[in-house]
């Protein structure tokens, strides 16, 4: 493959010094890519200066790691996250850490920390419910889920305690009788 | 003094994407902000690593729905360097066009939600009447009103016939003349919008520096950075001057943006002005193979758009990589939140023109 051009090849060791270097010459850092290969991944950062672009390589094995360099690029801090979240890169001593939360919705990689369905199940268990799905809905004394109907049927609707007086006040809806049929 | 933690999000009225952050008040005064992503993640990077180039077109276009054309000119202009192809002139020329009239669009969009946000209707409204104009432009010249689908690998799809300049160039009279009328007066010296921007949200500018921020965000900063100085596209014969201010508050984000919209005109008449008469080609064929690796940006409305491509050779890339101007700018939230009043976090969110569609892909 044709590599791009202004690239210089460093080791996960020699990242930082390299990046304090760009740094310290006036260079931006746009952004980090990941690039996935056979035998394990290569990373990318990317400069700019005065419409010039330079390019950082770092070539890894599959359990390789990056050390962050946030702290020399405060910028850096949320692609070093999203990286590790969503390519799995190792990144170690990030300046700020999201711990696998900065895509709230994103399930993670497998075998990941972050796992929602989990940590919702920690809370309801802490919180005393039995159940995972106990926040259903219910009208009246009935479970109202989507999978069957949103709308109870007629007459199925049962105050546990209506005064029966018409009143709207733990009436039945409708004219209170019962559907035929039952 | 007790903290408060306040969801600010994802779900918020004067957000039109979903993005959450963790708010600490202290009073009403915010210390710290957090924020969280992920709620319009749609894997399009994944998804475009499985497809043909000519098919990651429309597909990467449509991460965006402002900013669609900085999206396919990016995608296309990675391509055409890997292939070591060149744009027709005249196609360069029409991408600038439609380019610039999005940058237009996009801006009056902004400004008409800033004016939502503080509560000025009447701006509001002003912005998307005279926007709605640029979308007919749009329909016009291209057939769709928001995702035009023009360009394509080597070049653009249509082409704008000398017969529809004087309908364009009358459209864009029009434009300009209720910019100046209708909502000038509103944006320039009114008391009302100076109080609720002027001093909100500052970022200086050895900050913008430090972070990398990029578009209306940095120049409001006072840091004179531009894509388009590049020379991509037809920049190289419709060269910019960067529009910047120093105030590095939204009011400072404000009027860069306000004095973008008078340069895009210019340019969109300076593109027409070229075309007119120009003979060529409007694409040049780009082969289905490509191998190397190769990047590019643009300037889109809300700064700088990086694209990276790696390929081997096969029918698809191995590796589409995507960074947009709100996920650089998304550090100058946390830096200018704390500090401000809660009342004012709104506007000064929305002062970096955040888009979580492009920023979450």
């Amino acid at each position: 493959m044709r590599p791009l051009p202004d690239s210089r090849t460093v080791t996960p060791d020699e990242l930082r010094p390299a990046a304090q270097t760009f740094h310290d010459e006036g260079w931006r850092l746009i952004t980090a890519t990941t690039v996935p290969r056979q035998a394990g991944r290569t990373v990318l950062y990317h400069f700019e200066r005065g419409e010039r672009l330079r390019h950082l390589r770092i070539e890894l094995p599959p359990d390789g790691s990056v050390p962050s360099i946030g702290s020399i690029f405060p910028g850096a801090f949320l692609v070093e996250n999203e990286m590790r979240e969503l390519q799995g890169l190792a990144v170690t001593d990030l300046a700020i850490d999201y711990g696998g939360r900065l895509y709230r919705d994103f399930d993670g990689m497998e075998g990941w920390a972050h796992d929602p369905l989990r940590d919702a199940t920690s809370a309801f268990e802490a919180a005393g419910l039995a159940r995972l799905d106990a926040c259903v809905p219910v009208a009246g004394t009935v479970e109202v889920r989507p999978t069957t109907t949103r709308v109870p049927p007629p007459g199925a609707y049962r105050p546990a305690s209506g005064d029966g007086d018409g009143d709207g006040h733990g009436d039945p809806p409708g004219d209170g009788r019962e559907p035929e049929g039952r | 003094m007790p903290r408060t933690v306040v969801p600010f999000g994802p779900q918020h009225p004067v957000l039109a994407e979903p993005i959450q952050l963790e708010l600490t008040l202290e009073d009403e005064v915010v210390v710290d902000a957090v924020p969280g992503l992920g709620y319009v993640h749609r894997g399009i990077e994944a998804e475009s690593e499985r497809r043909p180039y000519d098919e990651d077109l429309p597909l990467l276009e449509r991460i965006c729905g402002i900013c669609s054309v900085a999206h396919a000119v990016a995608y296309a202009q990675v391509v055409e360097a890997l292939a070591e192809v060149e744009v027709p002139r005249r196609a360069r020329l029409l991408r600038t066009f439609w380019f610039e009239l999005t940058r237009l669009h996009s801006h009056l969009l902004w400004l008409g939600l800033a004016g939502d946000a503080i509560g000025f209707e009447a701006l509001f409204q002003g912005c998307w009447r005279v926007r709605e104009r640029v979308l007919d432009l749009f329909t016009l010249t291209a057939g769709n009103r928001v995702i035009i689908g023009v360009t394509s690998l080597g070049g653009v799809r249509r082409d704008i016939p000398d017969t529809m300049q004087r309908p364009i160039r009358e459209a864009l009279d029009i434009v300009e003349r209720e910019m100046a009328e209708g909502i000038a007066p509103f944006v320039l010296g009114n008391e009302a919008v100076a109080r609720r921007l002027a001093g909100v949200g500052v970022v200086s500018k050895e900050d913008a520096e430090e972070l990398g921020l990029v578009g209306p965000t940095a120049r409001g900063s006072g840091v004179a950075r531009d894509v388009r100085q590049s020379l991509y596209a037809a920049h190289d014969e419709l060269p910019i001057e960067p529009v910047v201010e120093q105030g590095g508050d939204s009011l400072a984000r404000t009027l860069v943006r306000w004095r973008e919209m008078a340069d895009s005109l210019r340019l969109c008449r300076e593109a027409l002005d070229r075309l007119a008469g120009l003979r060529g080609p409007l694409v040049t064929r780009v082969p289905p193979r490509l191998h190397g690796e190769a990047t590019s940006r643009v300037e889109a409305p809300r700064g700088e758009l990086f694209y990276y491509i790696a390929a081997d050779g096969d029918l698809h890339p191995t590796r589409v990589r995507v960074r947009t101007p709100t996920f650089a700018n998304i550090p100058a939230v946390l830096k200018m939140l704390p500090g401000i009043q809660m009342a004012s976090v709104p506007i000064a969110l929305l002062s970096i023109d955040p888009c979580l569609s492009c920023t979450e892909r």
